[in-house]
């Protein structure tokens, strides 16, 4: 089944002065269940692409179909409506909000969607311990190691009982073995719940790992591995 | 996890400067509420002691009366008037004055006075002038003495038991000169008065000035005291639209004291305005700090499918509680001592009170606890808080969270 299908996107910036085409005349299809890494140099419009596919940009043209709804002309209000209830964000940052604990920054999501509290209790701890953090719901970011914050990211990413997850080098500021543990983590929700996820990456380990490589250059697919696992 | 929770995190992520933003508030709080206590209690007394203790706050006067006060102008005064005007919701009672000027001697010594005749027994009801009696007794009706005021008492070098000369013109040019027998001494808050005020009986005054039945004014005792002038006075104006008479307000009879009053309240005023505009722009700083080093945590929000809706309900919840931070806090610690100083208002003493005094005032400053006085601070930091809302308004309302995420 088909969770996102590009036709023709573009994205020119600068279009009255020196035009850049960071995304170039792109056609792809997500399915759902799809482990996917974007990959591509620095610049090649990995994150640009995965900006629009998430309703965080707009497209110069073409369209962006998510469960058959082109999502294009969508207004920013029914973007964030969209964003809400089908796609789960991870950044590479992990931007988690400072002043929430692990467990209320999972919640917190959900809060969003008028989720009753023992809805929201149940789904939070029990994507606490898909990602190993029951025993840290109670520490604030601060308090977490770089890897810690990214696996509840990922929690709140799933939260909300997404379509897909969006994740933007989700591994950048990772040491080995918190990359190691968290790439496991989105491994096994992926085949478990058949979580559709969307990588751009630069990493190795996660290439290693994704089933379906996508490869970008100056805004174009060169290559598609299609799924390779 | 609740948005109000939030907020309330979200203002401790920098105590330091929330407390600073809190304290402006609070001491801006704590001098508009002394200030504005103090001058509006300062106003209650300055009232106190020249309405209610002299003019009322409502005077029914023949029309013609107010311009020359000649005792040509008196009016009559019968029963069938005083029922009408008692008719009248809130008027407690209705005085009759005659009053006018004369010249005073004992022995060598002169001055003008002013000469009040007053029913002695309704009239004290409103003025409580015999609580003001240092000597001697007070006047009663029938009975032929008078009382004087202390420092015309003084000046003259009278004391109980002396008479005084009064020479005047009476009613329709008529000579009133008679001498009257002193019975006390009373002391007055407003030295202008108290340096010639002369009180008899009403009837006495009458024979004086040889106007039997007749009376310059209606002074009113009515409840509510200067709130309800408005609501009474419209009231007796249509009861007496067909007669001669005039019904005067308390900021008619004293035009003096009302625009010392208002002169001083619009003083006060712009002080606040000065002190709330330069507490506004520190608490401006603050949230457009709070703002800008948000702009990517805003721009997650958003990108995770916070409304903007919602996310100006939280930075206007943050705003409400710096605001009702530092405006409860400095509410609940001035209350207890406006409310001591209410109950003991501070004497001034010295050359303040000299010069106090030449005003024409009384050297107490007064506080008040007029509820309009705190709700009126309250709201208008609640009106700054809103208007520094405007620029994390603005800001939500045109992020671009491509923008934000890369901040």
């Amino acid at each position: 089944m088909k969770v996102i299908e590009i036709s023709n996107l573009n994205k020119i910036y600068n279009e009255t002065i020196i035009p850049v085409h960071a995304v170039n005349n792109l056609s792809l299809e997500i399915n759902e269940g799809e482990f996917t890494a974007i990959v591509g140099p620095s610049g090649c419009g990995k994150t640009t692409l995965l900006n629009m596919v998430g309703g965080l940009d707009k497209p110069s043209s073409g369209s962006i179909q998510i469960q058959g709804e082109d999502i294009t002309a969508y207004s920013a209000s029914r973007l964030t409506q969209l964003r809400l209830w089908n796609i789960g964000f991870v950044f590479q940052a992990y931007n988690l909000i400072p002043v929430l604990t692990a467990f209320e920054n999972v919640e917190f999501i959900m809060q969003l969607q008028n989720k009753s509290k023992s809805e929201r209790y149940e789904r939070t701890m029990e994507l606490l311990e898909a990602v190993g953090l029951k025993d840290k719901k109670d520490v604030r970011p601060s308090r977490l190691s770089g890897g810690q914050q990214q696996r509840v990211a990922v929690a709140r990413a799933l939260a909300s009982k997404p379509k897909f997850i969006l994740a933007d080098e989700p591994t950048a500021n990772l040491d080995s073995t918190s990359t190691e543990t968290l790439l496991n983590i989105m491994e096994e929700l992926n085949l478990k719940e058949n979580i559709t996820f969307i990588f751009s990456t630069h990493d190795k380990r996660v290439m290693d790992k994704a089933r379906r490589i996508i490869r970008l250059e100056d805004g174009r697919i060169i290559e598609d591995q299609g799924i390779i696992h | 996890m609740n948005f109000l929770k939030l907020a309330w995190r979200n203002i401790w992520r920098n105590k330091r400067r929330t407390l600073i933003a809190a304290g402006s508030l609070y001491f801006a709080i704590v001098f508009a509420l002394f200030m504005r206590s103090m001058q509006f209690g300062s106003y209650d007394i300055m009232i106190e002691n020249s309405v209610k203790m002299y003019s009322g706050f409502i005077q029914i006067q023949d029309s013609t009366y107010w311009v020359d006060k000649s005792m040509d102008d008196l009016m009559e005064f019968n029963a069938d008037l005083e029922a009408k005007i008692n008719a009248q919701n809130g008027v407690i009672a209705v005085n009759p004055r005659l009053e006018s000027f004369a010249l005073s001697s004992f022995g060598l010594k002169t001055k003008g006075v002013f000469i009040q005749g007053i029913n002695p027994d309704k009239d004290d009801q409103m003025t409580r002038m015999s609580k003001r009696l240092i000597d001697g007794s007070y006047v009663e009706n029938g009975e032929n003495g008078i009382v004087v005021s202390s420092r015309l008492a003084e000046y003259l070098g009278v004391k109980i038991g002396d008479s005084l000369v009064f020479l005047s013109q009476g009613y329709q040019g008529v000579t009133a000169a008679d001498q009257f027998p002193i019975r006390g001494i009373i002391k007055l808050a407003i030295p202008e008065l108290d340096n010639r005020l002369v009180v008899m009986p009403l009837d006495i005054a009458q024979n004086y000035y040889s106007a039997p039945g007749m009376v310059s004014s209606l002074s009113l005792d009515i409840e509510g005291g200067q709130h309800a002038v408005d609501g009474i006075a419209e009231g007796l104006r249509s009861a007496l639209q067909n007669t001669s008479l005039e019904v005067l307000k308390w900021t008619d009879l004293n035009a003096v004291l009302k625009q010392q009053i208002d002169s001083d309240n619009a003083s006060g005023l712009l002080m606040l305005m000065i002190l709330y505009m330069v507490i506004f722009f520190g608490i401006l700083g603050t949230i457009i700090m709070m703002t800008t080093e948000r702009m990517k945590e805003f721009g997650v929000m958003v990108a995770v499918g916070m409304s903007r809706k919602t996310l100006l309900f939280i930075t206007l919840t943050e705003n409400l509680f710096i605001g009702l931070l530092g405006t409860i806090s400095g509410l609940v610690s001035s209350l207890p001592f406006i409310f001591y100083y209410y109950n003991h208002p501070i004497r001034i003493t010295g050359e303040l009170a000299a010069a106090t005094e030449q005003y024409g005032m009384e050297p107490l400053l007064g506080f008040s606890l007029e509820p309009m006085i705190f709700i009126n601070q309250f709201l208008i930091v609640l009106m700054l808080m809103g208007l520094t809302l405007v620029y994390p308004a603005y800001k939500i309302s045109t992020l671009k969270v491509i923008h934000a995420l890369r901040a």
